[in-house]
């Protein structure tokens, strides 16, 4: 049984709204409202009858073979018969079919329990036991499918890895030699925003140097000094865009200018946390003029510094105060 | 025209009548259509890569998909976002791992982008939270890492915590 269906059978146990019913070998959840006793005490259940044939097949077990019971561990039922009479199969379709579909397991593999609704919705339907059993067939052939173990997907894994998160990407890293290779070539390192999450900015910029990063955002990764490692003995020559803010402490502005020697785009932000923590418009001015100065320095390819602040005034001042030979702009942001 | 229709051969010889504008979101299809004159009723279109079960999944999810806008196309600038799947598609994907790979490998067979993009979303959301192990659980990988380079591995991504 799958772990959701384990859970959700443990969850119709625990509310105490659902009676166990047992039949034979087999152990379904009720409804405690469909459950009914008649006046010599046997059980009855409130179903109509095309439910009941649902539930035990076109050979239907009698109810008198039913028996109340405590309830049982939740790997062992069924069926779960909820209290709007829907069903839902945590095993297998039917206990009449219950040894031919064993014997089918034999044969092939087990079918998830959405399979058997999606069965029992063609049968609704009139498709006829031939096309049902086709269809069953051409689902386990689908089994003979092995995206990640072979190299003939190598280019649907390589979408898949595209499509992770950094969290889940340095997972697979871990998995084996062949995911380590896939997530290290991935174009998802191109563009990387760095979120708070970010612990070490030095040891992230190190792995770095092995991928293919364009584009660099670390406007919202932490900004203290001692969360990285101060170090230029790498290089990022791929780097060509930036994203950096007033947070960031200079050293960092220092480190990344020499070992992106090739950043053609810087953005440089004033976020909300700067224009607290930098009280004086002196220091904001001055921490921007350090990165004009930086890129002025070192950077012979960079085609645009483009500055954020958060007030006109700052603007104003900056832009008649600092003599660049590099293309600068600025734009003030309010929100 | 609205409602013609075209007949669609699976790999094991079954057929399927599928209206044209539900058959096009297949670029293949379409290509079939437009470059070689292949749209007459009775012109039956091979499929010889996609089994009857998984063409039968393909044209459920076309149908359901046919006034959609096309999909976007790649912006290789954006981080990738996996959350955005409609709850039909996540319902319509709770299908066995080889059903899912299958449809994927039928959507590129068929080169219908939104199938695609679709599927790969729901194995990447299948990994995603996962630990190694689970990973290698869940799809039958062996780890051929030495302890030694596992903890080398570890170290290298120390510098980011799980969200």
């Amino acid at each position: 049984m799958a772990d959701d269906q384990h859970e959700l059978v443990q969850h119709c146990i625990d509310s105490e709204e659902f009676v166990t019913i047992k039949f034979y070998d087999h152990y379904l959840l009720f409804h405690q409202n469909l459950v009914k006793y008649s006046n010599n005490n046997q059980l009855d259940l409130e179903l109509s009858p095309s439910t009941i044939r649902k539930i035990f097949g076109s050979k239907p077990l009698s109810i008198k073979d039913g028996q109340k019971v405590n309830h049982v561990d939740s790997s062992y039922y069924n069926v779960i018969i909820f209290a709007d009479k829907s069903i839902v199969y945590t095993r297998k379709r039917t206990l009449s079919d219950a040894d031919s579909e064993l014997e089918n397991a034999k044969r092939s593999k087990i079918l998830p329990y959405y399979v058997y609704e999606d069965l029992e919705l063609l049968r609704s339907i009139g498709l006829s036991k031939d096309d049902i059993d086709l269809f069953i067939t051409k689902l386990n052939e689908n089994d003979k499918t092995d995206l990640f173990n072979t190299n003939k997907y190598d280019q649907f894994f390589q979408k898949i890895i595209n499509y992770t998160d950094v969290p889940t990407r340095l997972k697979c890293r871990q998995v084996s030699h062949k995911w380590k290779n896939f997530v290290d070539n991935s174009i998802s390192w191109n563009h990387v925003k760095l979120s708070k999450n970010c612990r070490c900015i030095g040891r992230a910029l190190k792995y770095f140097q092995n991928v293919d990063i364009l584009e660099l955002d670390l406007s919202e990764s932490a900004s203290e000094l001692s969360t990285f490692e101060l170090s230029s003995e790498f290089h990022l020559y791929s780097l060509r865009s930036l994203c950096i803010s007033t947070d960031h402490p200079l050293e960092l502005f220092t480190l990344l200018f020499k070992i992106a020697p090739f950043l053609q785009h810087i953005k440089l932000i004033q976020t909300f946390d700067s224009s607290i923590k930098l009280k004086s418009g002196n220091q904001l001015h001055e921490c921007i003029n350090f990165v004009i100065f930086q890129c002025q320095q070192r950077l012979k390819c960079l085609r645009r510094l483009q500055i954020q602040v958060r007030s006109i005034s700052d603007q104003i001042f900056l832009e008649s105060s600092s003599v660049a030979s590099i293309p600068i702009s600025y734009e003030v942001i309010t929100c | 025209m609205a409602g013609h229709k075209i007949k669609l051969q699976s790999s094991d010889g079954d057929t399927f009548d599928v209206e044209v504008e539900i058959a096009k979101q297949s670029a293949t299809i379409k290509t079939m259509l437009e470059d070689l004159g292949m749209d007459e009723e009775e012109d039956v279109i091979p499929l010889p890569n996609v089994n009857s079960a998984i063409l039968k999944k393909v044209i459920q999810w076309a149908t359901h998909h046919k006034d959609d806008p096309p999909p976007p196309e790649d912006d290789e600038n954006r981080e990738k976002n996996t959350n955005d799947i409609s709850s039909w598609d996540q319902d319509f994907l709770k299908v066995d791992q080889g059903t899912l790979f299958e449809l994927i490998l039928a959507a590129n067979y068929l080169d219908i982008k939104g199938l695609l993009d679709v599927t790969c979303k729901t194995v990447a959301n299948m990994i995603k939270g996962k630990t190694p192990e689970e990973i290698r659980r869940t799809f039958n990988i062996k780890n051929d890492f030495t302890p030694q380079e596992e903890e080398q591995i570890k170290k290298e991504n120390e510098w980011c915590e799980e969200k």
